[in-house]
């Protein structure tokens, strides 16, 4: 990974393209209307929240749980495109959302890699942030 | 430089939220009078619930979209849905008018694609 991607500067344009993409996606789905679409929009304002809260307080547990937002948000946004495909309607605004969407977790990829360095460093990470409550036999670094 | 830095800001919220009031309006667009029947779209509805065409030849539908959000028609068979016969293109805050092929005299349903709580029913007469 270039030096410059692990830069605070680079740290913060990521997370501002993230939520930027989204807030993108939540207002095309608020602005859907009815009940699934307008609590999809809702689910992605409040993930977006998290990312904003563990860029803006990089510290104690919000550092340690930081690669909680980023798993949520990607998980999430992969369902949503799973159920758009599923279910449909296909039509162009719901082609631009899964655009979006898929953009969003390329970025949110990207952002693991810069944070945690490898998928294993995430899980690794999120290990440790639950080390408290694990059993030790998958607690890491148990003797 | 603070206070330029808080003056822009206020700025760009004000043009953000400009730009949301505009592309939230609900102005409807006229209704075409020339379609074989007419159903609205509004506050999350069909009016009216019920439209009629003739038999055996085909036909238009109009679709009038006075919601900010995007409508279609889809007519199935039935309630059931498990038989899709036409499928219409997306309209928001507008008119569109489908064109369908001839069906058979009887009852059959309508929805929205997005919004399944909006249905409505075409009779076709004989």
């Amino acid at each position: 990974m270039p030096q410059f991607m692990r830069s605070r500067v680079a740290g913060a344009v990521l997370t501002a393209a993230i939520v930027a993409l989204t807030g993108a996606t939540a207002y095309i789905h608020l602005g859907l209307g009815g009940l699934l679409f307008t609590l999809n929009g809702l689910g992605y304002i409040g993930l977006a929240g998290l990312v904003v809260i563990g860029a803006a307080a990089p510290f104690g547990v919000v550092e340690r749980f930081s690669w909680f937002p980023r798993v949520a948000l990607m998980g999430y946004t992969a369902m949503t495109i799973a159920g758009y495909l599923a279910m449909g309607p296909f039509f162009t605004l719901g082609w631009i959302a899964k655009g979006i969407e898929v953009a969003l977790i390329v970025l949110l990829a990207v952002d693991m890699v810069r944070v945690f360095g490898s998928p294993m460093g995430l899980v690794n990470a999120a290990l440790a942030s639950l080390a408290p409550v694990l059993p030790s036999r998958i607690r890491p670094n148990a003797a | 430089m603070k206070t330029t830095r808080t003056t822009f800001l206020a700025v760009a919220l004000v043009a953000v939220l400009g730009a949301c009031s505009t592309a939230s309006g609900g102005e409807s667009s006229t209704p075409p009078t020339d379609a074989d029947a007419t159903v609205t779209a509004a506050d999350m509805a069909f009016a009216p619930g019920t439209v009629t065409v003739t038999a055996g030849e085909d036909f238009s539908l109009a679709l009038v979209n006075q919601d900010s959000m995007p409508h279609n028609i889809a007519v199935y068979t039935d309630s059931s849905k498990s038989e899709k016969l036409f499928e219409g293109e997306m309209v928001t805050d507008g008119t569109i008018v489908y064109d369908i092929s001839a069906l058979e005299p009887g009852e059959y349903f309508f929805d929205c694609s997005l919004h399944p709580n909006m249905t409505g029913t075409l009779v076709v007469q004989g």
